[in-house]
């Protein structure tokens, strides 16, 4: 239902660039699970790349194959990660409805359909890790278009106006790491970057992909 | 008490919690209390939260999905347990096993029902989209649903236990008028020739609100873990009592205080620059919440223990910082701020 795909050449590309711009001397940033990445996914790949060091959180540091360090930690490669979207945050449309103009949606009514439109029901809420934005507001991709979140985002799922968009249940609702960015939600929400790839809930299920295992 | 680890920890307030229920019991009078674990009991922890709500007398949980059910399962062998986002790759037929509830709002759900062919007949809640536009079924597919919902009763493939819907809080009067168009659609039902058991539609907001809502069930979530659903009163006002506790080791001490918890551990920060918060007895403005460390400058009042000590920072301990006044910082709701409690933190009784 809520899934995070990580995309291993993207990865791979944003830490070859970090080491090319800063050398294999630093100290990764890998602390909250590397921010959403998996620790263990990304000192796996670090490592191969001839980093040795890395941060990371205490209840995790039994997941990275790399030397812990107390040295000031580096979030280039992180920043470069998202340029190549290799964080995909994505749900899943599980209803559909059509609704006319002028009706209010989601709690509080904050938003109202300003066509007759459709409204797809997503599995994707705060509890998942995607922010609450106050009062509403929001965008992700669906079925190669970038649509709105209308009204509130609640605690498990969110409601995107459609209009005549053609998708059906089971379609993928890309949050952020398509076409639209992380750095989006971050500004809409207020909180950084590394914060919401942190915030990704535990329950999120999470993919590894592009290579061939 | 025990030795306290450099992690953060969730405490739990087991007697907050008995008489929340307690008193959500009071309120609820001669309607059954349903009560919502999901996402891991709005972020406490279901493995404590839920054997002690069913102790304390809630009749039915709630959770999302049909996975998390299955989870929660063991912990309430016996108590009725509802789950309604389902999608069509959900394991229908483990939620039969399990003798799950299931919400149902689209034909596709019943169609799936019955494809399980299991030997366990479904015990389903009819959801009515009444206004809030999220799931239930709009009124032009009610009939069709209820008569595929008829159909399989008859069969012994479905009970139609409830008919219900959720409300979107919007005022007084479009709560009233969501009461209505449940009514009807329940009205339908009947005309059906299904006897559902129970109407319900209230949660916390509701509940508290319009008594009339109650119907025969009410669904708490927010309220029974002491945290307000609305912006102008505290859960206190309403007779409920935080539950929850976050404390985190004081790491640094001298002008600039750091706690030893941060947004890699669930932490929202506060929007904007230069908030200022009282944490017991002393005012500190809020530097920086980082991955792992809350920068605090002390401002006046007395300060925090040295480090090593376990400072509780947010939630319902005395001279903590209220979920409700944290959310607001962090501009926000009680819910969003528990729900996003990283589940690895460990959590204790209190």
């Amino acid at each position: 239902m809520r899934h995070v795909d990580i995309d291993l050449p993207g990865l791979e590309q944003a830490l070859k660039d970090s080491a090319g711009a800063h050398g294999t001397d630093l100290t990764l940033d890998l602390r909250a699970n590397a921010y959403g990445f998996g620790v263990e996914v990304v000192s796996g790949l670090a490592k191969d790349l001839g980093f040795r060091l890395a941060r990371v959180c205490p209840r995790h540091l039994d997941r990275t194959v790399l030397l812990t360090s107390q040295a000031t930690p580096s979030t280039d490669w992180l920043e470069r990660a998202h340029q190549y979207g290799a964080q995909k945050f994505w749900g899943t449309v599980v209803n559909l409805k059509r609704v006319p103009e002028g009706t209010g949606v989601s709690y509080g009514g904050r938003y109202v359909t300003q066509t007759d439109t459709r409204l797809a029901l997503v599995t994707l809420g705060f509890a998942d890790g995607l922010p609450r934005l106050d009062p509403v507001g929001g965008e992700v991709e669906l079925a190669g278009r970038v649509v709105s979140v209308a009204g509130r985002i609640a605690m498990d799922q969110c409601i995107l106006d459609i209009g005549e968009l053609e998708v059906g249940l089971g379609e993928r609702a890309v949050a952020w790491g398509g076409l639209v960015p992380i750095a989006q939600w971050a500004k809409w929400s207020g909180r950084c970057v590394p914060a919401l790839g942190a915030g990704i809930a535990a329950r999120v299920q999470r993919h590894l992909r592009g290579v061939d295992a | 008490m025990p030795s306290l680890p450099s992690e953060p920890i969730v405490w739990l307030n087991r007697e907050a919690l008995r008489s929340n229920v307690k008193r959500a019991l009071e309120i609820c009078g001669s309607s059954r209390l349903m009560l919502a674990v999901k996402s891991n009991a709005y972020g406490l922890g279901a493995e404590l939260v839920v054997p002690e709500v069913v102790a304390a007398g809630a009749h039915e949980l709630a959770v999302l999905d049909i996975e998390t059910g299955l989870a929660i399962r063991p912990m309430a062998p016996e108590t009725p347990l509802l789950a309604w986002l389902l999608a069509p790759d959900s394991d229908f037929a483990a939620a039969l096993e399990a003798t799950i509830e299931l919400g149902i709002s689209a034909l596709w759900q019943l169609d799936a029902i019955e494809a399980c062919r299991s030997s366990h007949k479904a015990t389903i809640h009819l959801k009515i989209d009444t206004g809030l536009h999220r799931n239930g079924a709009l009124l032009e597919d009610w009939p069709n649903l209820v008569a595929r919902a008829a159909q399989l009763e008859s069969a012994g493939v479905v009970r139609v236990r409830a008919v219900w819907s959720h409300l979107a809080d919007t005022s007084d009067e479009t709560t009233l008028e969501s009461l209505g168009r449940l009514e009807e659609a329940a009205d339908l039902v009947r005309q059906a020739g299904i006897q559902p058991e129970i109407l319900h539609l209230a949660a916390s907001h509701a509940a508290i609100e319009l008594p009339q809502t109650r119907l025969d069930m009410v669904r708490l979530g927010i309220l029974a873990y002491g945290i307000s659903p609305f912006s102008d009163r505290f859960a206190d006002d309403l007779g409920f009592a935080p539950v929850m506790t976050l404390t985190a080791p004081v790491v640094h001490h001298s002008d600039v205080i750091r706690l030893g918890v941060g947004y890699g551990h669930g932490v929202i920060a506060p929007v904007g620059s230069g908030i200022e918060v009282d944490l017991h007895g002393g005012r500190y403005r809020v530097r920086e919440v980082g991955v792992d460390q809350i920068e605090l400058e002390h401002l006046s009042g007395p300060k925090l223990p040295e480090v090593g000590e376990h400072v509780a920072l947010l939630g319902g301990a005395e001279g903590a910082i209220p979920a409700e006044k944290w959310a607001a910082l962090a501009h926000t709701i009680g819910d969003e701020v528990v729900a996003h409690l990283d589940p690895s933190l460990e959590r204790r009784w209190a």
